[in-house]
């Protein structure tokens, strides 16, 4: 997770860049970034640990014909009530509508779900303890006109503390 | 006497916000970086995670190797 105020750029699409160049695009890459995030001084993308196969980034076409539009929605369950989850959950809050999300899936592909035209925003929470499970179980969303991306990490890595 | 409302955010001094700023990344020996515009620690896929304070030079010579293409050797 990034707010998107730490980010400088937001990746171009890797066809966009492509084409700039005068090539063409190969299939899929209306769905791949071509670039790494570029941090503020002081960005950084935060981890958070899930519980294993409690995870989903999903993509749905909602509406009636006429007003349809995409929503990816990503939900996840965070082990535990420690004060660190509950801090995570409160900045969730906090950031909603400014942040962007990259979730790794099984098959080795990231996924990055919210831009600065379309953020993140938190549709729900729900956990502490005396539940079923202890921890809290997340939902988050954005409004992708289309569905989301992806980024190859060993071509264009995360920064994972503060950009100098 | 009206009472004063002014508030003001609190700014951390120029010494803590130093303190939130990652030390400049530095490659191990006998290595150099290129193109690094992150901190000290990223997420790079299928290489994992590189932490530049705990990289030994025998690592980065495997990324080097693997194709990783922010580090490369010294000439």
């Amino acid at each position: 997770m990034v707010p998107l105020i730490e980010l400088a750029a937001y990746p171009r699409l890797k066809s966009v860049i492509v084409s700039e160049g005068g090539g063409t695009p190969a299939p899929g890459d209306t769905k791949r970034l071509g670039e790494a995030f570029d941090y503020n001084t002081g960005g950084y993308h935060r981890e958070i640990d899930i519980l294993t196969n409690t995870g989903s980034a999903q993509n749905t076409l909602e509406g009636e014909i006429g007003g349809q539009e995409n929503r990816a929605r990503v939900e996840y369950f965070i082990p535990g009530n420690s004060p660190q989850v509950r801090e995570h959950v409160d900045c969730l809050v906090a950031n909603s509508g400014c942040i962007s999300l990259v979730v790794p899936a099984k098959d080795g592909q990231n996924h990055v779900i919210g831009t600065p035209d379309n953020p993140v925003f938190i549709e729900s929470y729900e956990g502490g303890t005396g539940g079923d499970r202890n921890g809290f179980l997340i939902v988050v969303f954005s409004d992708h006109p289309v569905t989301y991306t992806s980024i190859d990490l060993a071509e264009f890595p995360l920064g994972l503390t503060p950009a100098a | 006497m009206s009472k004063n409302t002014k508030t003001t955010l609190p700014v951390p001094s120029p010494a803590v916000q130093q303190e939130l700023i990652s030390k400049a990344a530095t490659a191990p020996a006998g290595f150099e970086l290129k193109n690094w515009t992150f901190g000290t620690r990223i997420n790079a896929g299928k290489f994992g995670i590189i932490d530049l304070d705990t990289l030994s030079p025998q690592r980065a010579g495997q990324l080097v190797d693997g194709g990783f293409k922010y580090l490369v050797r010294k000439k």
